[in-house]
């Protein structure tokens, strides 16, 4: 395990921010109290206006906040986006996070953008795509990174690794840590009938820095679908118990983009996660 | 094939309903790195144009209620006969461009006039935060509230009635968007 992983500090249990709960957060309702930490999404800030700024600024005085950003597509086999990588490193300086964090995908090739996180093989080309293109955003943004693994619904032409294997290389060649998304897991492993106990097992859990959870939806034909728009389903809770007691996050947050719910019932979720995480002996 | 011409092909395949015809027929099979995986391309090319019109749907809100089913016609009329647009102000940009596409259509007369109004209603905060201005002022033939209690309460702009406004927008201080006021001139 690299040195500067151990010197991540412990955050907690903590929510991806949406501005609809913007006033309860930064107006600290009582149950506010319950978010030990923030995610932004970077893109919403990158390029932005004065008022949208304001908000990253009241939200910095409550809430270390880490910068989550969607579009820098480091799987790219052509290399990365200048323009977006000097935005973000703005934005990374500006609330200076203990790391920032990006996906294991690819967005954008051929100079046209796809505007979702399409997925790589699992081969040692695109481990060295990674590296090649994360040395490129080390060399403006000094905090550790840290990568999500995303939910597939093709295996791409070209894999010939085991996904545990494929992690494992891309973390190790970019130095960089684990954003192990719960939920994106569970979903890969039930749409593709993978076991969980046996990628557990194979998987480089000594590089998981931060977790995501978010609920899910059930197509007609089974399939689970990451609508990002319902309560946390009890096969998340069960696999996130099970995984805070395998590795050590630092942090997890919970995501939901869809059917937003009132603030306390959001808080609820939260505070079961910080429960989960005491328990395990993650965090206070 | 490289990792960088297979992302390309992908990225294709996925965006171009014309290349993917062309690339899932027999005759180029091996031209073709993602053949196999047919299926999967067209549901990703579905889930690309949904996400984007539910995007659009939600800044163009008063439009979707209004237009109801033609909203998803008319979106992807629009999404077939452009090419998506880029950059990190994209999903405003797509919402701006397609609300340029429906001004075209009230102008043949596809929709009723007042709908232009609430696209302008719509846009102006999109317009103001990609050129970064914080007052923007215009001029509609109705009043926005009207429009906005009228699509909400009964979904259709049957029983509008005109009315000159002076709408001036702003930028708040304090990080909760942009605010208009409108001033009735008759």
């Amino acid at each position: 395990m690299p040195a500067w992983l151990g010197g991540i500090p412990v955050l907690g249990s903590g929510l991806g921010f949406r501005p609809p709960w913007r006033d309860s957060l930064i107006g600290r309702d009582a149950q506010a109290s319950k978010v030990d930490f923030l995610e932004i999404t970077a893109d919403h800030y990158l390029d932005a206006p004065r008022w949208k700024l304001a908000e990253l600024t009241a939200l910095r005085e409550h809430f270390t906040l880490i910068p989550h950003a969607l579009d820098l597509s480091l799987g790219t086999a052509e290399g990365i986006d200048q323009g977006y990588l000097d935005k973000l490193a703005e934005l990374v300086e500006y609330l200076d996070p203990p790391y920032w964090s990006e996906h294991l995908a690819f967005t954008k090739a051929g100079g046209r953008e796809l505007g979702h996180l399409a997925p790589l093989p699992f081969s040692n080309e695109a481990v060295d795509v990674v590296a090649r293109n994360v040395e490129m955003a080390k060399r403006v943004i000094a905090q550790p990174l840290i990568l999500e693994n995303i939910t597939c619904d093709l295996t791409m032409p070209g894999s010939h690794l085991p996904e545990t294997v494929f992690l494992g290389e891309v973390f190790a060649a970019a130095d960089c840590g684990w954003l192990l998304d719960v939920t994106n897991l569970l979903i890969n492993s039930r749409n593709h009938d993978r076991s969980i106990g046996a990628f557990l097992d194979e998987a480089p859990l000594e590089r998981v820095v931060q977790l995501h959870y978010v609920g899910f939806a059930r197509s007609s034909s089974g399939r689970l679908i990451d609508n990002h728009g319902a309560r946390i389903n009890d096969e998340v809770w069960d696999l996130m118990e099970l995984i805070l007691q395998r590795a050590s996050p630092r942090g997890a947050i919970l995501e939901r983009d869809q059917n937003l719910p009132e603030f306390g019932e959001i808080m609820g979720e939260v505070g079961k996660t910080r429960q989960l995480g005491r328990e395990a002996g993650r965090w206070n | 094939m490289e990792l960088r011409e297979s992302q390309q092909q992908f990225v294709r395949l996925a965006l171009d309903s014309s290349c993917r015809e062309r690339l899932f027929t027999e005759q180029v099979k091996e031209e073709n790195l993602f053949y196999s995986v047919e299926a999967e391309i067209r549901a990703t090319a579905r889930s690309l144009i949904s996400k984007r019109m539910g995007i659009v749907g939600n800044t163009l809100a008063l439009t979707r209620t209004l237009l109801g089913a033609d909203f998803t016609e008319k979106f992807h009329e629009y999404a077939r006969n452009s090419k998506e647009p880029h950059g990190i102000n994209r999903h405003r940009l797509d919402s701006v461009r397609f609300s340029q596409y429906l001004a075209r259509e009230v102008q043949a007369g596809e929709f009723p006039r007042a709908l232009r109004d609430v696209l302008t209603h719509e846009t102006i905060p999109l317009q103001m935060w990609m050129k970064k201005k914080r007052l923007a002022t215009r001029f509609y033939r109705h009043d926005p509230g009207s429009l906005q209690h009228l699509v909400r309460t009964t979904g259709s702009l049957d029983n509008v009635t005109t009315c000159l406004t002076f709408v001036i927008w702003r930028e708040s201080r304090n990080g909760q968007g942009y605010h208009w006021s409108a001033f009735p001139l008759i």
